[in-house]
């Protein structure tokens, strides 16, 4: 018995070091990215700073509204390190209070439209036929309208408010999933490896579950990656024309709004929320970058 | 005679995330004009790292060269600036590789490449006579003289109708056919040494036939000398005249192709004819080679080959063996030689 | 001995698509009218050239493909049609060993994986039950136990078909298509491969389907080879017969075309002409475009049908007409 426990202690252990030696691999290959270890350094900054918000902000509680009427349109200074806006609130705070806002709903998006996109593009590329046609020309309708006046829409039409506005996004995020998944569906079902596991009597489910996706999981991650950024940029867009998160939720995209009068006088009201806008975007690309290296099955021995 | 090719003591080294992988371990190798020798060995043994090694064509990193030199016509390869091996290539080598269907672009007729390649060895080389003489031809002129060499150079490799099938596309053509359209352009420059790289392996074997028959005749009415690449035995016992064995990373045989068949000296080489299933070996009577190819990065001490060895000695586990003659102008690098020592 | 499995009148065409609406425009024939039987136990080699159609046959056999018409009898029971349910059962009696080992396995699956998973499909074998009889069959195949949490690339060539073959053996087949097994390996790693597959059958009781382009290979491992070309038949007989005696002249060709590592061996070389060609006129010989043979007038318009010209000696040519003895007796 006990014999038989070590065995199988010893069995877990390869099998664990055998993952890891491909992570380390592959770390190996990320690390030697350089742009990408910078695109990580700063993720991680921003995930820092969004979960001790509170701690950092010096002034938290102007994320909830409060306003100080003697000190409006002040420039950065020591006291306000990213200046105040026109009701005295200050910048620095509100950023640094809005970052996680945004990563949630950059992943909500994100998450979504992965779901949607892949289920869609799956059925489609394994399916074939009639069935294919009908969801590609679905998908086609929504990548003929430009998405963002269709986000606008869809939005408009749930109406104002956080929830609707990721609601609205991911709807029109999902057909670039969709698009890629089939294609990799659609290769994958000719490779020998999945013909072979017909052969051996394996069912649809089966094929699809665990011969397929598991093989399609890293161009897919990689579009997550990098379309994260941009799935925040357009929360953001959304936030600017009013039809994101409502005041006075500090959401970048309604800050610049705020500031868009001010500008270029009071320059800093909308600079530091896009420079934040900015980071997130820059960080995942380049972190998408460096996946693409990592997992990229052509650069894999 | 002088030797054309000269490759001395060469060490590569590839650099990857494992380690240092060292792919060749001392490398000779002599070619002289009018030689057709057969490069053999397994996957992993170094033969086409060896033969790219000529042309410069390995990518520097992740591929290193530590020692050795490599010599052509008197002069040092490894010394020649990148600009001058331009030239080099293109005035003393002709290149031919495994696949066919990759080495041409689909989007062109075959005239314009192999003009192309016909103008490009003259630009580069300025060997072909009647160049250049007294007065600059003009354009259209050049390229109809380059038409009328593509066309010469396709009857010369066998192409039917080569002046009607010039102006066809790749694939209008059949592997074969497009095989023989990469020797015409590797022959575009008249050069002294061609390199072919498993020039059969992607061919069926009626095809593989038929290109090896058309190297032999190139041989015989160019005077070629020809560095043939290949993994397969039968191949070189049809096409070669010399034949260097591989094993990892190392020449480990070289002779007459006669005598190496008839008379295999090396273990290696001798596991590795066993292996072949020929004639007259009944159920079960083949012998393969047991174990598998030994790791570059890691390569086992002394003799790389003697894991696999059924003669290996405690020597081989210590130290490489140096080469030996074992025969007229056949020799080997195996400490059971020479003999009586 | 019995006949495990019957191949009558095999046809497999693929639409040719082209016009303006992709619209099918003519066939590709594949395979084209090919019946055959197997001995169960012994191995019959199918040889050819690429774009012969032997892979398609095979394909055909364990239903990856279907038949366009024909028949295909296994163990007496017609399986050219059957349904889903028993295509899963099928699988488990025919297998196939794939060409290229590396694309045949899944490279996210580890080895125990990938053999345990027709355990799992056929036997609702799962956990310490499924590991032992993996590791069995790890044995049974020359893989070491150390191996079984690896992935399918951290192996050589050799040893990943090596791993093919176990995947296939889990289910106890009777019958394996092996599809070019050992053409993308080296010659020493081959002879292992080829030598276990011979170990296999006699220790398992299998028959073999050998698919090959390599006639040295084929003379080594089958019991009776068959010649196609272009989807058709050529010629059909003991191994022995075949290579003593080619009687077709694309079976000649081929023979003189193999490259044996023996530079004394005196052989009239037979190098014929051209391409293996689809566009062959569809009357007539389609290998008379590129024979050597001195030519019949019959051969450019009558399409010579597969008879016994020797006993049990089966060629589709209009230089070899029927054995006078033999004429009465259907060929087997």
């Amino acid at each position: 018995m006990a014999e038989s426990d070590k065995r199988k202690a010893s069995k877990r252990n390869e099998a664990r070091s055998a993952r890891f030696e491909n992570f380390a691999r592959g770390l190996y290959r990320f690390r030697s990215n350089r742009l990408s270890m910078i695109g990580l350094l700063m993720l991680i900054f921003i995930v820092l700073v969004a979960i001790f918000a509170p701690v950092i902000a010096p002034y938290p509680e102007d994320a909830a509204g409060k306003t100080r009427v003697t000190a409006r349109l002040q420039p950065p200074s020591a006291e306000f390190a990213f200046g105040t806006d026109k009701i005295g609130r200050d910048i620095f705070s509100r950023v640094v209070m809005g970052t996680g806002l945004a990563l949630q709903v950059g992943t909500v998006i994100i998450l979504l439209a992965t779901t949607i996109g892949v289920t869609v593009g799956a059925i489609s590329g394994y399916a074939g036929g009639w069935l294919d046609d009908v969801l590609m020309r679905i998908t086609d309708i929504f990548l003929t309208v430009p998405a963002l006046v269709l986000a606008i829409a869809i939005s408009a039409a749930l109406g104002k408010g956080i929830i609707n506005a990721m609601i609205g996004i991911s709807l029109v995020w999902w057909p670039g999933f969709a698009r890629l998944t089939r294609s990799l569906v659609l290769s994958l079902r000719e490779e020998p490896f999945v013909e072979a596991a017909y052969g051996i009597g394996a069912g649809h489910m089966r094929i699809i579950f665990r011969h397929i996706l598991p093989n399609a999981v890293s161009p897919i991650i990689i579009k997550m990656t990098t379309d994260f950024g941009f799935a925040v940029l357009t929360a953001a867009a959304l936030g600017f024309i009013g039809l994101g998160a409502q005041p006075p939720t500090p959401e970048w995209g309604a800050m610049i709004n705020d500031g868009r009068r001010y500008f270029p006088d009071e320059w800093w009201i909308a600079t530091f929320p896009g420079l934040a806008i900015w980071l997130i975007v820059f960080s995942w690309n380049l972190i998408g970058d460096g996946l693409r290296d990592v997992l990229d099955p052509r650069a894999r021995r | 005679m002088a030797d054309l090719l000269n490759i001395e003591d060469l060490h590569l080294e590839f650099h990857t995330y494992d380690g240092v992988a060292k792919v060749l371990a001392g490398v000779d190798l002599r070619m002289q004009r009018g030689d057709v020798l057969g490069l053999v060995g397994e996957t992993g043994c170094g033969k086409s790292i060896t033969a790219l090694s000529v042309p410069r064509l390995i990518p520097m990193p992740p591929g290193k060269i530590t020692r050795g030199r490599v010599t052509f016509a008197g002069e040092d390869i490894l010394s020649k600036s990148e600009g001058e091996m331009e030239n080099f290539r293109a005035i003393h080598l002709g290149m031919i590789f495994q696949d066919p269907v990759t080495n041409l672009n689909p989007l062109f007729t075959i005239r314009e490449q192999l003009v192309d390649a016909v103008l490009y060895q003259q630009a580069r080389g300025q060997k072909v006579p009647g160049r250049w003489k007294g007065f600059l031809p003009s354009v259209r002129q050049l390229r109809q003289e380059a038409q009328e060499r593509a066309v010469e150079l396709m009857r010369l490799t066998g192409i039917p109708d080569g002046d009607k099938r010039i102006f066809e596309y790749p694939h209008q053509f059949s592997g074969g056919m497009r095989q023989r359209v990469l020797i015409a352009m590797a022959l575009a420059g008249d050069p002294d040494l061609l390199i072919a790289d498993e020039p059969t392996t992607a061919l069926d074997v009626t095809i593989q036939a038929q290109i090896l028959r058309l190297i032999r005749s190139l041989v015989k009415q160019l005077g070629l000398t020809v560095l043939l690449i290949t993994h397969n035995l039968g191949v070189v016992a049809r096409s070669c005249e010399r034949v260097a064995v591989m094993y990892s990373g190392r020449v480990v045989e070289e002779s007459p192709v006669r005598e190496l068949f008839k008379n295999p000296k090396h273990p290696y080489t001798r596991g590795l004819i066993n292996a072949v299933p020929q004639k007259d070996i009944s159920r079960g009577g083949l012998i393969g080679i047991p174990g598998m190819i030994p790791n570059l990065i890691n390569p086992p001490a002394g003799c790389r080959f003697h894991p696999r060895c059924e003669h290996a000695m405690a020597i081989c586990r210590q130290q490489a063996p140096a080469v030996s003659s074992v025969g007229a102008q056949h020799s080997a690098s195996c400490f059971l030689y020479p003999e009586d020592a | 001995m019995s006949r495990l499995l019957e191949i009558n009148h095999l046809k497999k065409y693929f639409p040719i698509r082209g016009g303006l609406l992709n619209q099918k425009v003519a066939d590709f024939r594949a395979v084209d009218d090919v019946s055959f039987t197997l001995q169960e136990g012994k191995t019959l080699g199918l040889v050819g050239e690429s774009g012969s159609g032997k892979t398609t046959i095979g394909k055909c056999i364990l239903r990856l493909l279907e038949p366009t018409s024909g028949q295909i009898l296994y163990d007496g029971q017609d399986i050219t049609h059957i349904k889903a349910r028993e295509l899963r059962r099928l699988r488990s009696e025919i297998q196939m060993i794939y060409q290229a080992p590396a694309a045949s396995l899944n490279g996210r699956m580890t080895v125990g994986q990938i053999i345990g998973e027709p355990l799992w499909i056929h036997e609702k074998l799962r956990g310490e039950d499924a590991r032992d009889r993996v590791l069995e069959l790890m044995n049974v195949v020359g893989l070491k136990e150390e191996h079984y949490f690896r992935y399918p690339h951290e192996f050589s060539g050799g040893q990943q078909q090596r791993i093919g073959i176990a995947r296939a053996l889990a289910v106890q087949p009777r019958l394996i298509v092996l599809d070019e097994p050992t053409s993308a390996l080296d010659v020493s790693v081959q002879a292992q491969i080829l030598n276990l597959l011979q170990d296999l059958q006699d220790q398992f009781d299998l028959t073999y389907l050998f698919i090959s382009h390599d006639l040295g290979v084929v003379r080594y491992m089958c019991d009776e080879v068959a010649l196609l070309y272009l989807g058709k038949i050529v010629e059909v007989a003991n191994t022995e017969v075949i290579f003593e005696e080619p009687k077709h002249p694309y079976t000649q060709a081929l023979i003189s075309a193999i490259p044996e590592p023996d530079p004394d061996l005196q052989r009239e070389e037979i190098i014929i002409r051209g391409d293996l060609s689809h566009a062959f006129p569809q009357q007539g010989c389609p290998f008379a475009p590129r024979c050597h043979a001195e030519k019949l007038a019959s051969c450019d318009t009558v399409l010579p049908p597969l008879i016994e010209a020797e006993q049990r000696h089966l060629v589709a040519c209009h230089l070899h007409p029927s054995h006078p003895s033999s004429s009465a007796s259907e060929p087997a």
